[in-house]
């Protein structure tokens, strides 16, 4: 990131960002379950990925006030990489 | 809130141009020489094409319309018993032995419609018109919490008094009124058909899901029945597609079974979530509603009409819906008495409403004023004593909300229910969420009644990872802490 805030995403970008991001990190992480919300108030609707296998204890990311995430089976990660993904998302989305 | 003349706002609420892209050909799905022509194909089904069509249900597959046909047509009562039991498997492998409870908030009975069946209809001067204000709403919503409410469906007639500005402003009041160790976690609306952009205003404030009933497929009868803006066939048939459109992606249909031949009209109910299943990548209603036409205030149609439908036949035809649409939510509501509805939610319904008091302004006075109501209740049992006799049969209550603060909803929701999955996470938050109830609200009847079935219901979980993270959940929520879920 440059030192210049950067200028908030609008709605049709930051989608186009979150179909970037699943399929970059689905190639990455193979097996990695994600799930990714558009947040409406405490209504969270489905927007991008999930796998019919439901997950219990998945981690849970506000990306920002109009998007979040889900992460399914964490424990397919090491904690290292975790939070390399979640600094990522951080930088991407300002968290 | 519209400040506007009825008769000038109702000039500009139809767009008829945001139907088109849904049609086929200029029509609109409800093929109706199809539909009979069906049911008279299959006017004789054989046993053994019964029972292959409930195998078919059981395996969560939707039907299509020449097997419901065969299924409304079945004339053996045994095989009617066995598929009051199918309806019933059917029901606890997608959801489990959990019935959803919520209340109908009635908040403004104004209407510039002219329903003959229904007592708010604008020529009806027995009825009291009043629309509550943001502090007449937040006590009615403050007196729902208090008897142990998590959801609610709030309902509004078709007038600009109650436009979308004003239901956006009353599901904010909703979402933000606190009572104790109680709120209201999901609103679901059911109001009139709106406009792309107005259910985007909805959906930007976090509606549940939103309820449009097609009161009858039958287009002629349904022209005979409604007058103004309701008169528009397909305003209302094709406003779920708007409301999916715009993102509302959970939706509830209905029809009211009483206008027109009760066969038809589940054959019209299974074409809708067809067509919206067709629509939108597989994603169909979320629930299905079923009420029947009941007495109204100065309503003799809701008592004339040829088609009423007897008890049996209503139990029969919430049977085959359920077979229909195995992975869909079905909600039995106290129009129905309480006898009825402990027999019909036998046959796979999912979700009832109780304590229900369905004036204006009623449930923080604790009264019945039928002057304000659109139709006459069948079950005025309370919360607690609902709660009670489901746990009598063997039903936990469940306050669940989890689901569309979790992201499962539209095609994410439907997925996992159709494979039968969403029962995994339905029973644990049903168990928490009762254990919530019992603390904060049961008598001890009630609490007497609902604990075996905690524990019951606990030790069938079938995850040991799962059962460790409930049971501390459940030490959380008895520590005093609440809205714990999965």
């Amino acid at each position: 990131m440059s030192d210049k805030a950067k200028a908030p995403l609008r709605l049709a970008e930051q989608e186009e960002l979150i179909i970037r991001l699943h399929r970059d990190l689905s190639c990455k992480y193979p097996g990695l379950k994600m799930r990714w919300s558009r947040i409406y108030g405490s209504r969270w609707a489905h927007f991008l990925g999930g796998s019919a296998e439901v997950s219990f204890f998945p981690v849970k990311l506000v990306l920002n006030q109009d998007f979040g995430l889900w992460i399914e089976n964490p424990e397919v990660l090491a904690q290292a990489d975790l939070e390399r993904i979640v600094g990522q998302l951080k930088g991407e989305f300002g968290l | 809130m519209a400040d506007v003349a009825p008769e000038n706002w109702i000039k500009r609420v139809i767009k008829p141009e945001e139907n088109e892209k849904f049609k086929k050909n200029g029509k609109d799905f409800i093929d109706e020489a199809r539909i009979q022509e069906t049911l008279m194909a299959k006017r004789s089904p054989e046993r053994s094409h019964i029972r292959e069509i409930m195998a078919k249900s059981l395996e969560l597959n939707r039907l299509e319309p020449d097997e419901t046909a065969a299924l409304l047509n079945c004339q053996d009562e045994d095989l009617w018993q066995e598929m009051y039991r199918i309806g019933l498997d059917i029901k606890h492998k997608v959801y489990g032995r959990r019935i959803v409870t919520f209340a109908p908030l009635y908040v403004s009975n104004y209407c510039v419609n002219n329903c003959t069946y229904c007592g708010y209809r604008a020529e009806n001067k027995d009825i009291h018109r009043q629309q509550l204000s943001m502090d007449e709403l937040a006590q009615e919503i403050t007196a729902l919490i208090g008897v142990g409410h998590k959801r609610l469906i709030m309902v509004y007639g078709e007038h600009p008094k109650s436009d979308v500005n004003y239901i956006a402003e009353t599901l904010k009041v909703a979402y933000g009124t606190k009572e104790n160790n109680g709120e209201i976690r999901r609103v679901n609306v059911n109001a009139a058909p709106l406009a792309i952009e107005d259910y985007q205003v909805l959906r930007d404030v976090g509606i549940g899901t939103y309820q449009v009933f097609q009161e009858t497929y039958h287009h002629a009868t349904y022209q005979n029945v409604h007058r103004s803006l309701k008169a528009n066939y397909d305003w209302r048939i094709y406003s779920l597609h708007r409301a999916m459109e715009a993102g509302v992606d959970d939706v509830g249909i209905g029809a009211l079974f009483g206008l027109y031949d009760w066969k038809f009209e589940v054959m019209g109910l299974l074409a809708h979530t067809i067509d919206l299943e067709e629509k939108f990548g597989g994603v169909g209603p979320h629930t299905i509603s079923f009420p029947r036409l009941q007495p109204a205030v100065n309503t003799p149609f809701a008592e004339q009409s040829p088609y009423l439908v007897d008890n049996d036949t209503f139990k029969k035809l919430v049977t085959v819906i359920r077979l229909s649409v195995p992975y869909t939510g079905m909600i039995l509501t106290a129009r129905e008495s309480a006898q009825i509805r402990n027999d019909v939610i036998n046959v796979g319904c999912t979700q009832i409403d109780a304590s229900s008091n369905i004036g204006i302004g009623t449930y923080s006075k604790e009264q019945t004023d039928y002057s304000k109501q659109q139709f006459i209740l069948g079950d005025n049992r309370s919360l607690d004593e609902a709660i009670r006799d489901l746990a009598a049969m063997g039903y936990i209550t469940s306050f669940c909300t989890a689901g569309y603060r979790c992201g499962r909803t539209g095609d994410y929701f439907m997925d996992i229910a159709k494979k039968g999955k969403v029962n995994n996470l339905c029973m644990p938050n049903a168990i928490l969420t009762f254990k919530e109830y019992l603390l904060d609200y049961a008598s001890p009847e009630t609490i007497k009644a609902g604990e075996p079935l905690i524990e019951k219901e606990f030790n069938a979980l079938p995850n040991p990872k799962l059962k460790k993270a409930v049971k501390e959940m459940l030490e959380r929520i008895e520590a005093g802490e609440r809205d714990l879920f999965l």
